[in-house]
């Protein structure tokens, strides 16, 4: 037999239903759970060598294969789910053992089930900050005084000093973009905690490697009407600066599941 | 062939799902090798998919 490690999904309350015929990360149907302390974490046993390092980084490309992970990950989560709360955990979440996976339990018990109460009764929901890339630079030069003074002057210079302007305004906007950018998204953070009074886990460009910023938001499940509301506000206030949000969810709630955030 | 919304729901779902590194343990825990929690290294896979996500957005 190969070597396997545990590829963990969640971590629930004892009592938890385990999930059936749910198509399982290694494509087999294949859960099982482990109960310590009045905590159960959910796994499947996976080959050791299929889930190795340098298998992950050889696949890392295929989008296929990660897709399928990503759907099936996310197949167990949802019927988990079903059954109450869960603390998910993220893909790839692997212990080398059933022991060192009840060790963690054990250790870690004070701090689960203080998360799962942080996590009852409530869902993840993701609002992405978009900016329309022209829509964008023309809102900045309305937005930031220093580049609202250089436009100004490129209207009254003769050509070639426009010309000189007009690439010093672009050299500006580039700096000034990304303190504007943050200064939307804190806008935005703000109205979600001053609307909903909940959790807000704000995401920048810098930290989501240059993709879009976006704010991650616990709610009480029957808030959603209001997100969709406050969202449609907030979208309807930055319209003329090629600012649109979108939202999607709900999500397991991934970005409140971590100690960092159940320590606050 | 996915359409667009559907690669659109894929490229979120892995977002969501691959994050960047936060592990539930602590990083004190994490290890490689012989030893606890093995989270493996995902910075590749992330690379992938925060590229992915950028071509998504400049469509």
């Amino acid at each position: 037999m190969t070597p396997q490690v545990l590829y963990v999904y969640a971590i629930g309350r004892s009592g938890h239903t385990v999930p059936e015929r749910v198509e399982v990360v290694d494509g087999s149907d294949h859960i099982a759970a482990v109960d310590v302390d009045g905590l159960t974490a959910f796994y499947t046993a996976v080959d050791a060598v299929e889930f190795s390092q340098p298998v992950i980084d050889s696949r890392s490309k295929d989008v296929e294969w990660l897709g399928s992970i990503g759907y099936r990950h996310q197949s167990v989560m949802a019927a988990l789910m079903q059954g109450g709360t869960v603390i998910p955990l993220r893909a790839f979440t692997l212990f080398a053992s059933e022991t060192t996976l009840r060790n963690h339990l054990h250790s870690e018990r004070q701090l689960f089930k203080k998360i799962l109460e942080r996590l009852d009764g409530k869902q993840e929901w993701t609002l992405r900050i978009e900016f329309d890339p022209s829509r964008w630079s023309e809102a900045l030069v309305r937005r930031v005084d220093e580049l609202r003074r250089l436009a100004g002057e490129i209207d009254r210079a003769a050509a070639g000093k426009a010309f000189l302007l007009r690439k010093k305004l672009d050299e500006e906007k580039k700096r000034a973009s990304r303190e504007a950018e943050q200064k939307v998204v804190a806008e935005v953070e703000e109205a979600v905690a001053r609307r909903l009074a909940c959790d807000a886990v704000a995401e920048t460009r810098q930290q989501r490697s240059g993709a879009f910023p976006q704010i991650n938001v616990l709610i009480n499940r029957d808030e959603e009407a209001r997100l969709q509301e406050l969202r449609n506000e907030l979208e309807r206030r930055y319209d003329a600066d090629g600012v649109t949000l979108a939202l999607t969810g709900p999500w397991p709630p991934y970005s409140f599941a971590g100690t960092m955030n159940a320590e606050r | 062939m996915p359409d667009q919304s559907q690669e659109l729901s894929l490229l979120e779902t892995l977002d969501h799902l691959l994050d960047r590194g936060v592990v539930i343990a602590g990083e004190a825990v994490i290890s490689i090798g012989d030893v606890d929690l093995l989270y493996l290294g995902l910075n590749i896979v992330l690379a992938n998919v925060d590229a992915l996500i950028r071509t998504t957005e400049r469509r």
